[in-house]
C-alpha cells in the first residue's frame, strides 16, 4: 500500500491486510516521547488506535487478546538500515523473509539499502522493489537509492528519478563515498529533495582486507586489523565538507522566503551509519555542538560486543565496521544515551551458510539483527542500567523517523495502529529457530536474552504473533 | 584434546610433554625407531599450505608410533576443485580419524575444524595465527640446550607481523618464564602488541644482552596491502640481517625454517655451530610424537614404550 500523500514524498510499501478489530487488555502502554505511560487497554479498529486508557469499553464481538496482559506496548520500531538482498541475492533474504524477521523483532518499518544486483540506482529499480513490497512485505519497506551509479563512486545516480520513485534516502552503503567531489555533487544535486544522505565511513586504502579491530586482540590472533582511523578519518573529512556546504546553504537561502520560488531548497541532512569507534563519537559530539546538520546511528552488535569475542573465530562476529574495544563500546553507549548518536540501526545483513561457515578471513561481513535487536539491547543495556527503557524505545522508534523524515509511530488515540507488544519477562536463548529470516548468521546465537516480541501490528493488522512460550 | 593455541596448555601440561619427548628422543636414537603405542589409530595430516619439516615430522611421528597415517595436500586433493574446509573435514570425519593435524593458510581454520570432527585437532600452523607445536619444539630445544628455560633472555627478530611462529613463541616462551623481547623494523611489528607488555626494539643493539636470538623468515608470500613493510630486502638484510660477527660470545641462534639465506641471516651463520636450526628439527620429531601420544592419552591403556 502506498501511504504517501504526494508522488515525490518517500514511499513506504507493504502488503495490505484487512484491518482487524481487537482489544488488548491489562497491558502497559509505553510511548514516553508522546507522554504515554499507563496500564490499561488498547482498542484497534479500522487501522487505527480507536481507544486507549485505564479501561476501554469492549465493543460487542471484539476479539480480546487477554493473553498479552502484563506485556508492554511500544510504538512500532523503525530500522533505518537493513539489507533485504532483493533483487539479486534472494538466496540470502527476500522481502517476505526479511519483513517477517522485522515483524518478529517488533519493527513496523525497515529501510533497505541499495547494494543489490542490480543496484537500486534508478527510478524504475526503486519502483520495482516497492511494487514487490506492496505485494509481499509484512511490514512497511522503505527503499534507499544509490548515491552513485552502480555504487561505483564515480558519477551521480539519477537522484531526482529515485526521489520521484519514492526512495527514503540516498546511500552507497556497503561502500564509502570516497571521492570528495562526488560527495559535494551529491549534496548539491539532492538539494530540496528532503532526503538525507546516509554515509558508510571507511577508508578502504587503510582497511584493506582487514578482518577485525586493530588492537590488542588482532595482535594476539594474527588477524589483520582495521584501525579506528579507517572510520574517523573519513568522518573528519565529511564533517568538513558538511560544514562548507551548510555555510553555502545559508548564503543561498538567506533573505529568501521559505516558500520563495527561486529558493533552491536545503542541502540534505547527512547521516553517518554504524559508528563503531570512540574517536568518531568525539568528532560527532563536536559537530553536533556546532550545530552541523548531521545525525548518526549505532548497531546493537557494536553497542554490545567487543573485539575480544573474536578469539572464538566465530565468522558471525565478522562485521564491517569491526567490533571494537571495550572502551569504544562504552563510548558508543554513552553517546547513544546522551543523544550524540541519534538512533539505532541493525545493519541486518543476511548471508548464506556457505558464506559464513568458512575460516573467518574468508567470511563475508555482517550479522542479522532484526529479530534480536530489542531483546539484546534491553538485556545488555537497560537491565544493566546503562540506558533507560524510554531512551531505548526512542532510538528504535521516534528517533530513526526524525533522521529519515518519516511519520513517527504514536500510541495515541486516532493514530495509525503501528505498534509492538513485548513480554519483558520472557527469557530466551537465541537459536537458529528464533531467527525468522532466511539466514542464520547472528552474532547473538547462543546468547540468553530477556524480553521478546509477542505481537507486531502494522496498519491495524497483526503481522506477527507468538503465543507465550512459543519459539 | 585439541591443540589449537599455545594458550590451550598449562605449564605442567607442557612439562609433561617434555618428559614424554625425552623418551621419544631416545627412541629416535635406536636402530629400530618404531613403537606400537598408537597401533590401530588413524592420523590424518591435512596440509593445505606448503610445508617440509612440519608435514614430514608429523608423518614420521605418526609412523614411528605405529599409527595409520594419511596425508592430504592441497594440490592433489578436492580442495583444488574448490571444496570448502567444512566439507573436507566432514569427509575425513567419515573415516573416524583419531587425530587431524592441520596446516591451513587461514587464521582460525583448525579451531573451525573442531566444530566438524570428533577427532583431536592439532594446529600445525594457521595462516598468520599460531603454530603451537613449533613453540613447543623450540621450548624443548631450549630445555635440551640450557636445562631450565626460565630466566633465559630471548630476542625474536624480524617479521613478527606475519609470523604465526612468533605469535605462539611470544606467549609460550613467557608462560615458561623466558624474558622475551621483539626486535625489527617497526612496520613488521603487529599493531596492538604494546597491549601485551612485550618490549619492542627496532635496532639490533637490543640483542647485546640476550642468550638466544630467534630469527624469523621474511614472509614475502603473505604480503598484503599495496605498501611493502620494508623498502627493500637489501636494506632489510643490511640493517636487520644477522651474520656471525654480530653474535656475542655464548649467544645461539634459532630459526623455525625455512630460512632465506642472505636475508634474515647470512649463509655462513646458517651453517655455524652456534645455530640450533637442525637441533630444532630433531626436537620437533620427538615433541610431535609426544603431542600425538598426549592427544590420545586419555583413551590409551598402555603406557608409552618410553
Amino acid at each position: 500500500m502506498d501511504t504517501s500523500p504526494r508522488p515525490s514524498a518517500a514511499r513506504l510499501a507493504c502488503r495490505p491486510l484487512r484491518s482487524e478489530r481487537f482489544l488488548l487488555t491489562g497491558v502497559r502502554l509505553f510511548d514516553p516521547e508522546h507522554g504515554v505511560d499507563l496500564e490499561g487497554d488498547l482498542l484497534v479498529e479500522e487501522g487505527k488506535i480507536a481507544a486507549l486508557g485505564d479501561k476501554v469499553a469492549r465493543p460487542p464481538g471484539v476479539d480480546v487478546l487477554d493473553d498479552l496482559a502484563g506485556c508492554w506496548v511500544f510504538p512500532g520500531f523503525v530500522d533505518p538500515h537493513v539489507h533485504l538482498r532483493t533483487p539479486g541475492y534472494e538466496y540470502k533474504e527476500d522481502l517476505v523473509s526479511g519483513s517477517l524477521a522485522a515483524a518478529a523483532g517488533g519493527y513496523v518499518t525497515v529501510v533497505a539499502m541499495a547494494n543489490t544486483d542490480p543496484v537500486i540506482d534508478s527510478g524504475p529499480a526503486a519502483a520495482w522493489v516497492l511494487e514487490q513490497a506492496a505485494r509481499d512485505a509484512l511490514v512497511r519497506i522503505g527503499q534507499v537509492g544509490a548515491v552513485s551509479k552502480g555504487l561505483r563512486g564515480e558519477e551521480l545516480a539519477e537522484m531526482r528519478e529515485l526521489a520521484d520513485a519514492g526512495v527514503v534516502a540516498f546511500s552507497d552503503d556497503g561502500r564509502p563515498v570516497t571521492d570528495a567531489d562526488l560527495l559535494q555533487h551529491a549534496l548539491r544535486y539532492a538539494r530540496g529533495t528532503g532526503r538525507p544522505l546516509l554515509l558508510h565511513l571507511e577508508d578502504k586504502s587503510l582497511s584493506l582486507d582487514g578482518v577485525m579491530h586493530e588492537g590488542k586482540w588482532s595482535a594476539r590472533l594474527g588477524l589483520r586489523g582495521i584501525s579506528r582511523a579507517c572510520e574517523s578519518g573519513p568522518l573528519a573529512r565529511d564533517l568538513e565538507i558538511v560544514r562548507y556546504m551548510a555555510a553555502e546553504d545559508r548564503r543561498l537561502t538567506e533573505g529568501r522566503g521559505a516558500a520563495g520560488a527561486e529558493a533552491p531548497g536545503h542541502v540534505p541532512m547527512v547521516h553517518f551509519q554504524h559508528l563503531s569507534a570512540a574517536d568518531s563519537v568525539a568528532l560527532m559530539r563536536r559537530a553536533k555542538d556546532e550545530g552541523l546538520p548531521v545525525t548518526a546511528e549505532a548497531t546493537p552488535h557494536h553497542l554490545l560486543l567487543t573485539d575480544e569475542h573474536l578469539g572464538s573465530f566465530d565468522p558471525n562476529l565478522r562485521v564491517n565496521p569491526p567490533l571494537r574495544s571495550a572502551a569504544d563500546r562504552e563510548a558508543l553507549v554513552a553517546a547513544l544515551a546522551d543523544g550524540t548518536i541519534d538512533c539505532l540501526g541493525t545493519d541486518h545483513a543476511p548471508h548464506a551458510p556457505q558464506e559464513k561457515e568458512v575460516p573467518i578471513e574468508d567470511a563475508l561481513n555482517g550479522t542479522v539483527g532484526l529479530e534480536t535487536a530489542f531483546a539484546a539491547l534491553y538485556t545488555g543495556l537497560v537491565l544493566t542500567g546503562d540506558l533507560t527503557l524510554a531512551r531505548l524505545v526512542e532510538v528504535m522508534s521516534g528517533a530513526p523517523c526524525r533522521v529519515l523524515g518519516l511519520v513517527e509511530p504514536h500510541l495515541t488515540e486516532a493514530a495509525p495502529a503501528d505498534f509492538c507488544v513485548v513480554d519483558l519477562d520472557e527469557t530466551w536463548k537465541v537459536t537458529p529457530a528464533h531467527l525468522r529470516g532466511k539466514s542464520r548468521n547472528s552474532a547473538f546465537l547462543e546468547e540468553t536474552l530477556t524480553g521478546r516480541v509477542r505481537l507486531t501490528v502494522v496498519d491495524g493488522a497483526r503481522r506477527f504473533a507468538r503465543a507465550r512460550g512459543e519459539v | 584434546m585439541h591443540l589449537i593455541s599455545i594458550d590451550d596448555l598449562t605449564v605442567p601440561e607442557i612439562e609433561n610433554l617434555f618428559k614424554l619427548s625425552d623418551g621419544f628422543l631416545e627412541i629416535a636414537s635406536r636402530s629400530i625407531k618404531k613403537v606400537p603405542t598408537l597401533r590401530g589409530r588413524t592420523v590424518v595430516n591435512v596440509f593445505l599450505e606448503p610445508s617440509t619439516r612440519t608435514q614430514s615430522s608429523f608423518e614420521l611421528a605418526g609412523k614411528r608410533l605405529s599409527a595409520d597415517v594419511i596425508n592430504i595436500k592441497e594440490s592433489s586433493s578436492s580442495v583444488a576443485k574448490g571444496e570448502s574446509l567444512k566439507d573436507t573435514i566432514l569427509t575425513l570425519e567419515s573415516y573416524r580419524p583419531d587425530i587431524i593435524v592441520m596446516r591451513h593458510p587461514r587464521v582460525g581454520a583448525s579451531r573451525m575444524a573442531t566444530r566438524y570432527t570428533n577427532a583431536s585437532v592439532v594446529n600445525a600452523g594457521d595462516g598468520m595465527g599460531e603454530h603451537p607445536t613449533q613453540c613447543l619444539l623450540d621450548l624443548y630445544s631450549l630445555r635440551r640446550v640450557y636445562g631450565e628455560p626460565a630466566g633465559l633472555k630471548v630476542a625474536i627478530v624480524g617479521d613478527i607481523l606475519r609470523s604465526r611462529v612468533a605469535r605462539s613463541d611470544i606467549f609460550g616462551f613467557r608462560k615458561m618464564g623466558i624474558d622475551v623481547r621483539l626486535v625489527g623494523p617497526p612496520t613488521l611489528m603487529p599493531p596492538g602488541i604494546e597491549y601485551w607488555d612485550v618490549p619492542v626494539h627496532s635496532d639490533l643493539e637490543a640483542l647485546e644482552e640476550v642468550d638466544v636470538i630467534y630469527l624469523l623468515r621474511m614472509q614475502l608470500e603473505r604480503a598484503k596491502g599495496k605498501v611493502p613493510p620494508v623498502p627493500s630486502l637489501r636494506e632489510y638484510s643490511r640493517v636487520w640481517g644477522l651474520s656471525p660477527y654480530r653474535l656475542k660470545a655464548g649467544q645461539r641462534v634459532m630459526h623455525p625454517g625455512p630460512i632465506n639465506r642472505g636475508v634474515e641471516l647470512s649463509a655462513d651463520l646458517a651453517d655455524d655451530e652456534r645455530s640450533l636450526i637442525l637441533h630444532q628439527v630433531e626436537s620437533g620429531l620427538a615433541v610431535r610424537m609426544a603431542i600425538l601420544y598426549q592427544c590420545l592419552a586419555g583413551s590409551l591403556t598402555e603406557e608409552p614404550a618410553a
